[in-house]
């Protein structure tokens, strides 16, 4: 298994969440239909749901891990590039550096506010 | 029926709600786990897991009491409610409760001195974004698990810049 592969199946599974929350919000809120953005951080992966070229290559993997081919070109979700250090579901995949864990607390929106009033 | 004004206290759920921002946390249940497992005046530590730290399930360690394992996991995974940055920590220990040995059972007590240290953050939703658009974010870890060789999958989910859904998953 590539890691390419990988964040693939990982962008898969978010898609489903996705658009999950896309027609809960469309529910419970006055809104029009918008575009989900996908943040993932591999560039191979990115072009692997974008488009069929490589698919010649990567035709063993599941069909129904191609279902976020589908949502693309039907417009519900945009995949974008993110850097790794901006990466926002990096502290839920691996221990991090004591650096990197402040940031990335930050960034989840966990944050100490103790000097607030209760 | 009589109208008891702002949520502010629900499942040991503490929620504060304030003019630009409102706060959710759970301080008071984690003193609560920190007290019930002894580790009220254990010192804090700086990570909840070491990097680069590989659980394994560790076959010819010591055993210990599987069920006071199981239950501060139980405790833990509730905790998860409010710090997203515990999930994998706990997540990965978790995944060793059938037969939990010394070297787990440290790997769970560095959560809970990570705990001890951090038991103040909580999560804040703000009015910063006010565009109010859904984003996503997933990443992988290829093989980072030792004992099955499959890859640990996160996303997270931002409404308006607030953090929403999240989840690591095997």
């Amino acid at each position: 298994m590539s890691s390419c592969e990988d964040e693939f199946m990982a962008a898969t599974f978010a898609t489903k969440q996705a658009l999950w929350l896309r027609n809960l919000l469309l529910e419970i809120t006055p809104r029009k239909p918008q575009v989900v953005e996908l943040y993932v951080d591999n560039n191979s992966a990115i072009a692997l749901m974008k488009n069929l070229v490589f698919h010649g290559k990567s035709k063993h993997k599941d069909i129904k891990y191609h279902f976020i081919r589908k949502c693309v070109e039907a417009g519900q979700i945009a995949v974008k590039k993110v850097h790794t250090d901006e990466q926002k579901a990096d502290a839920l995949t691996k221990a991090l550096t004591l650096g990197k864990l402040a940031v990335m607390r930050h960034l989840l929106g966990v944050r100490d506010l103790s000097g607030l009033q209760d | 029926m009589s109208d008891l004004g702002l949520l502010s206290y629900h499942l040991g759920i503490e929620v504060g709600q304030y003019k630009d921002f409102t706060i959710v946390k759970q301080t008071c249940y984690a003193k609560k786990i920190l007290e019930q497992f002894g580790m009220g005046q254990c010192n804090a530590a700086k990570f909840p897991m070491e990097p680069g730290a590989r659980l394994h399930s560790d076959n010819d360690g010591q055993p210990v009491d599987a069920t006071q394992y199981r239950k501060v996991i139980g405790c833990l995974r509730y905790l998860l409610h409010t710090r997203p940055d515990l999930a994998y920590t706990v997540r990965v220990a978790s995944r060793f409760m059938e037969k939990p040995t010394l070297m787990h059972m440290q790997a769970v007590k560095q959560i809970l001195r990570y705990l001890k240290g951090t038991i103040d953050l909580r999560l804040v939703y703000t009015q910063e974004g006010l565009k109010e658009e859904l984003v996503g974010y997933s990443d992988s870890d290829v093989g980072g698990d030792l004992v099955s060789r499959r890859s640990t999958g996160g996303m997270a989910f931002y409404l308006g810049g607030s953090l929403i859904t999240w989840c690591s998953q095997k």
